[in-house]
């Protein structure tokens, strides 16, 4: 290994870092939150805070099915109520065409009113995978290339690192903050680096058919239906146009479990509902595996009888399976849910202080040389990484601000929180270039600001204050959220603090360990 | 709780059988080369032992991958503990 090839890593490393880095930060920020979608789901839509009923009958979820009738939606998916999403989700198609979400008591069945947000489920978690640009599917192709990089970045950093063994522990906070922004950078990247690379590598092979369109296109031609059929054990039929009940969904429950032995569904997907050829898909919970595997079963709505069950899947499948299964988390395992979380921020913090060494190893060469660069990569640093972090606790903070039901200017609640959160993040780039070099300090006072004002308002306007979450076991997810909210002001309050001490000219960076 | 306790310790002791480590915590203190094995040898088995109690408690597919987890995590901790160390000198 010569000297050249690790001078060209780490020019590799250094470049698609800089250019690629901030999105990479956004995709990591909202992945870690996605985490715990469903409670901060739980979080901003207050009257979903249920407790789950012990005895649950599906025939429940029967007026969810019927309000989708009476919108003559060609299908619906219901969702089975689960600890972490303890009400009934319905997803139909509404008469103009677009798709709804309506939640219903997991109890009565009764429909309960319309939260006004997107919440983590439908606005953090698709920011993860999508960057919520839909123009052509563009996000997915950008989270995609940033996903490879992330694997340029893993490999070419390791090559580059000089010392791996010897600074396997080596963090110095007491140092310049240069010195000690690389010993975090390489302390996060290789200790958390079978993370990285896992959680990079799951997240390309979810999406192979997006990205290898071409290999399931050569084997099936235009026929992605067959491909579905063969691989995953997909039934379509098309409508009768003859009115008929749905029977019980009790006993199509029944059914479909009789095929599996064990297990409960966790979604039920009506398809032509009201006509003689309806028929549900069924899909088994899987709790209990790594994998995300699905074992559907198709049951015909009128008669009850069994029309397809999926066989065992194909070993291809079944491995992209388990690799979607350990990213996705859907499992129920509270251990290792925090760990993903801390991991997950371990990778934000991989990839700021990335950043953050890049600026101050340049700043005061290319303001000697009059060159902006560090000056404007500084300002979309600090807008990406505590801007971002700002922006979606403006987004949470406006949930919990808004009254039910408020409108401006015609624009409807879940779009005045989106708005709030995209303006919020583009003021906070307008701060970090106007005030350079204390971008950072101002950020992270308004992030514990934001943050104890989001517990304190979900105290007040939801009276579940964290003393009453913490008592009741089915407001443990707000709790949890609340909690989290007040670590991170404090925190954030802490890094002000140090921060401010470093941007005094002398002697800051001598006394800093002492004083921890 | 037991396995992250194993781990720290586990990740404590390879810490601490660096020379660079070792000299911040013991003050002129030396490091025989026996001591180091031995150190290096026990904090390897200290990181083995949890993925056997995970690998029963949590079976086999979950317990490798807490395993995995706890393993970055923990060594993520003791760098962090070692950076605040009281009274331990600045590593160089």
């Amino acid at each position: 290994m010569g000297p050249t090839f690790r001078a060209s890593m780490n020019w590799l490393h250094t470049w698609s870092g800089v250019v690629l880095g901030s999105l990479l930060f956004a995709i990591f920020w909202m992945g870690t939150l996605s985490v715990f979608d469903k409670e901060i789901d739980r979080w901003m839509m207050p009257a979903s805070r249920l407790a789950l009923p012990p005895d649950f009958s599906y025939e429940t979820m029967r007026p969810a099915y019927l309000a989708a009738l009476a919108a003559k939606s060609p299908s619906v998916l219901l969702l089975v109520p689960n600890q972490r999403n303890p009400v009934i989700t319905a997803l139909w198609r509404g008469p103009d065409g677009s798709f709804a979400q309506h939640l219903f008591d997991p109890g009565t069945g009764a429909e309960l009113p319309d939260q006004g947000t997107l919440g983590g489920s439908r606005f953090i978690y698709p920011f993860h995978y999508s960057l919520n640009l839909k123009v052509l599917g563009l996000g997915y192709w950008v989270v995609g290339l940033c996903g490879m990089m992330m694997m340029v970045l893993c490999v070419s950093g390791v090559v580059i690192h000089r010392k791996i063994f010897v600074d396997f522990f080596t963090f110095r906070p007491e140092r310049k903050i240069r010195r000690a922004t690389l010993d975090l950078h390489n302390v996060a990247g290789v200790l958390g680096l079978p993370f990285h690379v896992v959680i990079s590598v799951s997240g390309l092979v979810i999406l192979f058919s997006l990205y290898f369109p071409s290999s399931i296109w050569a084997v099936y031609r235009q026929d992605a239906r067959l491909f579905g059929r063969e691989a995953y054990g997909s039934y379509v039929r098309p409508p009768a146009k003859r009115a008929a009940d749905l029977i019980s969904l009790d006993a199509i429950v029944a059914k479909a479990k009789s095929v599996w032995g064990q297990g409960e569904p966790n979604y039920l997907y009506v398809f032509n509902p009201g006509d003689s050829a309806s028929y549900v898909q069924l899909n088994r919970a899987s709790a209990d595996v790594v994998s995300n595997i699905s074992y559907v079963a198709y049951v015909d709505g009128t008669t009850g009888e069994l029309l397809s069950a999926s066989r065992p899947e194909k070993p291809a499948a079944l491995t992209q399976r388990f690799i979607a299964g350990l990213h996705f988390i859907q499992f129920e395992h509270w251990t290792l849910r925090w760990l993903y979380f801390v991991l997950g921020l371990a990778g934000c913090v991989l990839i700021a202080t990335g950043l953050l060494f890049w600026v101050e190893s340049r700043r005061d060469r290319h303001r000697r040389l009059g060159r902006s660069g560090a000056r404007v990569v500084e300002a979309v640093t600090v807008a990406s990484v505590t801007g971002i972090l700002i922006a979606t606790l403006a987004f949470m903070v406006t949930n919990r601000a808004l009254p039910a039901g408020a409108s401006v200017l015609g624009v409807e609640r879940g779009a005045i929180e989106v708005s709030v959160f995209h303006l919020a993040w583009l003021l906070t780039l307008l701060h970090a270039w106007a005030s350079t070099g204390r971008a950072w300090i101002g950020q992270c006072w308004m992030i514990s600001g934001l943050a104890s004002l989001a517990v304190l308002l979900n105290a007040v306007t939801t009276g579940d204050h964290l003393i009453k979450t913490i008592a009741t076991p089915q407001l443990w997810s707000v709790a949890g959220v609340d909690a989290t909210l007040l670590i991170a002001a404090f925190i954030a309050i802490r890094v002000a603090l140090r921060l401010a001490r470093g941007a005094r000219p002398d002697a800051a960076s001598l006394q800093g360990a002492d004083q921890r | 709780m037991i396995t992250m306790a194993l781990l720290l310790a586990g990740w404590g002791l390879l810490a601490a059988s660096q020379p660079r480590q070792f000299n911040r915590l013991v003050h002129h203190g030396r490091l025989s080369s026996r001591a180091r094995t031995a150190m290096r040898s026990l904090g390897a088995i200290l990181l083995l032992a949890p993925l056997m109690i995970l690998m029963r408690a949590e079976g086999p597919s979950f317990g490798p991958l807490v395993w995995a987890c706890l393993l970055s995590i923990s060594a993520m901790a003791v760098a962090l503990m070692l950076a605040w160390l009281p009274g331990a000198k600045s590593a160089t």
